[in-house]
């Protein structure tokens, strides 16, 4: 078939009233659910699956990859409207957006987020589309090894978020990567800090954690302030001008391909990306002491990060039947209940179903901008309730949304447990961002470190074994040395 | 300068450390079942979490050594203040009690007596607005998570009356 017969088939295939809707329709549903904490993308795209089955296979996969690319998006609200990310792939955007919420500028901040998520969001289509082939096959490089080497590359993020307070930051990463061993050892199967409670055998979840250490010690420390009042900022209220934009823009496109790199590597996901390109947003900046802060450019670099991931994760699953994460294992089943099967033979058999898809994914995009804009006119004015409403209300919202992850009141007491640690970090002046990027980063390294020595039969060298695994260790050094020089020149 | 910096941080590496310590020789042995052989050391499941607990260790003792030697400046204590003092306690109070009263009276009842107590904490003087939300917002979370994400949330004492609708 000619590409263009095959390009007419696809618009034939796409070109409907139902798929249309349904993108819009699942592009508002992740929005909504993403933004509520607690409510994870991939809770709202297995809650969608069954409204699928009868649906045409383009109509209900367009309807799952709606929910997908709102849901990431909309983590990012309430990340920075009060400071607790509603998806794990946000928690990068809480650094800097809830200090420019608490500024006053929620608007200005959401706006960025919005542009840059959008913005990364359609490179990731075109990187989807133009490079599927390429990427699957440098994806296929990355082994046990090479993800072990970018995890360490990763993980230099930490000497960037703890500030002056870089050994208390060391030392907050590593009680993240403790808390984050406990559960059952992948390796052996055997128990570790399990201590008998079957709720600690598949480890501590994310969301809670997060919740307790980010969203309760702010409630707690709202009450320990002397006054409760705020203070005028210009800015409050106004969103982000073009001038902020063009400002991020380079921030937003290196974050959008760091995205779609990583993305299309199965099994990295969206928070590592996040935390990788506000790194290198921080490295890059001619105002680095401002990261951390309240720097929008901060928060472009988190979300183009955390959204360039979305189409990027297709590469793997479409060219080669790997799903990538939790949610691109949903939509294979989804393609799978439709009788079809992602990989080399569906470019033969369906190319224009493939395309059809194409075309959705490429509209999603706008979608997200217009629902996006429509939800921060709306959403934004929560930053407007007096703060004697918002915090007991947000605290209540926690409290569901860490029973909602997995039905249990374990992970509320385990939310109130991380609260207690994270006010008590806050009045000792321990970062806690360390500790979160620590906690989701340390099973990644831990499995794969543990997984080259196994490959390797206890051989350390294979993490010097291939080039990527060089490059990395050699910006892994860089990092190292430089921030190991800024210090000591500093003192 | 603040008087306080030598608490603050002396406090911070003490606890690193001491964190470090108990992991190292306490909770590693007993909470960490180690299969008989292993074939190389690295992959144990101990061998992990014993490396990051010595590194905490030594962390937290260049925190403490550092606190003792370089002084920092810090910020004043706001929290010494007598009324966010007792605001601190009673939120503390608050957060306790919301917690050990999930279970028995469940999250609508639970989340009702908070809220109202928070909020009433938090300055908000009008009875009637705090109650409303009080009662008004735990149902309409535990409504949605029931019928939008079908999530069942714990009824406790409200179970006899909210069972079914």
């Amino acid at each position: 078939m000619e590409f263009f017969d095959v390009l007419q088939s696809a618009f034939g295939l796409f070109a409907t009233w139902q798929n249309v809707l349904v993108l819009g329709l699942g592009v508002v549903i992740g929005t909504f659910v993403g933004a509520i904490p607690g409510m994870t993308t991939p809770m709202a795209v297995a809650l969608t699956l069954p409204f699928t089955f009868t649906l045409h296979p383009v109509t209900g996969i367009l309807l799952l990859l709606g929910v997908y690319k709102g849901g990431i998006y909309g983590g990012s609200i309430t990340a920075i409207l009060i400071n607790a990310p509603g998806t794990p792939a946000a928690s990068c955007t809480v650094l800097d957006g809830y200090p420019l919420a608490k500024r006053g500028e929620a608007r200005r901040a959401l706006d960025i987020a919005l542009y840059a998520s959008c913005v990364a969001d359609f490179i990731s289509n075109i990187s989807l589309i133009l490079f599927a082939g390429v990427l699957a096959g440098f994806a296929l490089a990355f082994g046990s090894p090479e993800v072990f080497t970018l995890i360490m590359f990763s993980l230099t993020i930490i000497a960037g978020v703890s500030g002056d307070q870089l050994l208390k930051g060391l030392g907050s990463a590593g009680l993240g990567l403790l808390l984050a061993t406990i559960g059952l050892d992948l390796v052996y199967g055997t128990n570790r800090f399990v201590f008998g409670d079957v709720n600690l055998m598949s480890g501590l979840n994310f969301i809670p954690v997060l919740i307790g250490l980010f969203a309760l010690p702010e409630i707690i420390a709202f009450y320990g302030r002397r006054e409760i009042a705020r203070e005028h900022n210009p800015l409050a209220g106004v969103g982000a001008t073009f001038a902020d934009f063009r400002r991020c823009l380079k921030t937003i496109i290196r974050g959008s391909f760091i995205g779609v790199i990583l993305g299309a590597i199965p099994g990295i996901g969206g928070a590592p990306s996040a935390f990788l390109s506000y790194s290198e947003a921080k490295r890059t900046s001619k105002t680095p002491e401002k990261f951390g802060t309240g720097e929008i450019e901060g928060v472009a670099a988190a979300e183009s990060g955390n959204n360039g991931v979305a189409g990027a994760t297709m590469i793997p699953l479409l060219a080669l039947g790997i799903p990538g994460d939790i949610i691109t294992a949903i939509i294979l089943g989804a393609f799978m209940i439709h009788g079809l099967r992602p990989g080399p033979l569906l470019f033969q058999d369906s190319l224009p179903l493939i395309y059809a898809l194409f075309i959705g994914i490429m509209l999603s995009s706008i979608y997200l901008l217009i629902v996006g804009k429509i939800s921060i006119r709306l959403i934004s004015r929560v930053a407007d309730i007096p703060h004697r409403l918002l915090f007991p209300v947000v605290l209540v919202l926690c409290v569901f949304g860490a029973y909602a992850v997995n039905n249990t009141i374990f992970d509320v007491f385990v939310m109130f447990v991380m609260g207690g640690v994270g006010f008590a970090m806050l009045r000792l002046n321990i970062p806690a961002a360390p500790f979160l990027i620590a906690f989701i980063l340390g099973p990644l390294l831990e499995d794969n470190f543990r997984q080259s020595l196994l490959l390797s039969r206890g051989d350390w060298l294979i993490f010097f074994s291939s080039a990527i695994c060089w490059v990395f260790w050699g910006l892994t050094a860089l990092v190292i040395g430089f921030t190991v020089w800024s210090n000591v020149r500093r003192a | 300068m603040s008087t306080n910096w030598i608490t603050r941080d002396v406090i911070a590496g003490a606890l690193i450390v001491a964190i470090g310590l108990a992991f190292a020789f306490i909770l590693i042995p007993i909470g960490v079942d180690e299969p008989r052989r292993v074939k190389y050391a690295a992959l144990s499941p101990a061998y992990y979490p014993r490396i990051v607990a010595i590194i905490l260790v030594v962390i937290g003792a260049a925190v403490v050594a550092r606190a003792a030697f370089r002084p920092t400046e810090t910020g004043s204590d706001s929290e010494a203040h007598p009324t966010a003092a007792r605001r601190l306690l009673g939120i503390s109070a608050i957060l306790v009690a919301f917690a050990t009263l999930l279970t028995p009276l469940g999250f609508i009842v639970a989340s009702s007596l908070a809220l109202f107590a928070a909020i009433r904490l938090a300055g908000e003087q009008r009875i009637h607005v705090n109650a409303a939300i009080s009662v008004f917002l735990p149902v309409l979370l535990y409504f949605f998570f029931l019928k939008v994400a079908r999530i069942p949330i714990p009824l406790g004492v409200l179970k006899p009356v909210l069972e079914g609708v």
